[in-house]
């Protein structure tokens, strides 16, 4: 088991990697427009989230490959895959037309039930990481600084 | 002196990352800057040719979202005559089953000066075909329903350079940056969505 939990969390890290990467090399304008088609959020909002959204979820997956600031960076997981389950949630009671949920950029088409399922076993996955943080720590940068003491 | 190098370390990592994005994103830029002018004479162009709003849009006759921007934009350029021209361009989506058979038909009613006619119909009953095992009688359908000459459809349908005008404006669109649609290039300024065109158009009429 302990020496799954690095696997764990590089694994989730790339997932966010190339999320956020698949977003970032685009025109935003592609993000805005899934931003936009699940009406949470006014206008300068959605404009403001399609610009730093990509980047946040970039850092957070380096940050977990590689394992720096593992503690902050899955509480950072935490909350966006809660955000993640909620917006898309409330996207399927509202029924709203989304065919898939444009999480990956074009890379990966999952639709919205899919995505549901998805997260939430990622989130799952992030709380065991964050009760078992020393084991998950294993290979990880702050190792290396703690070591380094 | 530990946190000291990690914090350095983190700077060191968020540089890095910033620069690469910032790098593959200028190397990568799309490889078309402009979309590529329609003869306003041909059956996908609708408007005045000097119309202040020029606008091109990818569409897949597939999409929920194209279905709801065609119903704006023919409500705005019957309000207001003159103001806008609107190109039509094909992105059938991969996932969409219907997306390329219905740019097929699309592409045969243009050939015979029936574009407009098939385009509004076809996104109207979007619902009723995009469901069927077999969408392919329901576009027959409103084939007949604006008359197209059966005879010219099929030999249209059979001709297999029909697919490459299709996929000549998939690849330009790609080549723009399109990925999802309805993508709109207003004056040459890409938005995606029907929300942010109309900001976009609302943007332009207010300034003029």
């Amino acid at each position: 088991m302990a020496n799954i939990l690095p696997i764990i969390r590089v694994l989730i890290g790339t997932v966010f990697v190339v999320s956020g990467y698949e977003k970032l090399i685009g025109p935003y304008q592609n993000f805005l427009y899934v931003i936009q088609s699940y009406e949470v959020l006014s206008v300068p909002l959605e404009e403001a989230v399609a610009r730093i959204f990509p980047w946040i979820e970039l850092f957070l997956g380096i940050f977990l490959v590689v394992g720096l600031w593992l503690s902050l960076s899955l509480k950072g997981v935490i909350v966006m895959l809660l955000s993640f389950i909620i917006i898309v949630s409330q996207a399927i009671v509202r029924k709203l037309p989304i065919d898939e949920c444009g999480c990956f950029g074009q890379m990966i088409s999952l639709p919205l039930k899919g995505v549901l399922t998805f997260d939430t076993c990622l989130l799952v996955l992030t709380l065991v990481l964050v009760f078992k943080l020393d084991p998950a720590s294993r290979f990880s940068v702050d190792k290396y600084f703690e070591k380094a003491v | 002196m530990a946190k000291k190098s990690k914090q350095f370390y983190t700077f060191v990592i968020i540089f890095v990352i910033v620069g690469f994005v910032i790098a593959v994103k200028t190397t990568k830029r799309p490889e078309a800057t402009t979309v590529a002018e329609i003869d306003p004479k041909v059956a996908r162009f609708k408007g005045e040719a000097n119309a202040p709003i020029k606008i091109t849009e990818f569409i897949d006759f597939q999409c929920p979202a194209c279905a709801n921007g065609a119903k704006y934009l023919k409500k705005l350029m019957e309000e207001r005559p003159g103001m806008i021209s609107l190109t039509m361009k094909y992105f059938p989506l991969r996932g969409h089953k219907y997306g390329l058979p219905s740019a097929r038909y699309a592409q045969c009613a243009a050939k015979q000066n029936k574009f407009w006619g098939f385009h509004d119909r076809v996104l109207a009953s979007q619902n009723d075909w995009k469901k069927l095992n077999d969408a392919i009688p329901a576009f027959e359908h409103l084939a007949k329903e604006i008359n197209l000459n059966s005879k010219q459809l099929k030999a249209c349908l059979a001709d297999n350079a029909l697919n490459e005008s299709i996929t000549q404006d998939k690849m330009e669109g790609t080549a723009l940056g399109v990925k999802s649609t309805p993508t709109y290039f207003v004056n040459g300024k890409m938005v995606v969505g029907t929300k942010s065109l109309s900001l976009e158009i609302n943007k332009i009429l207010k300034l003029n």
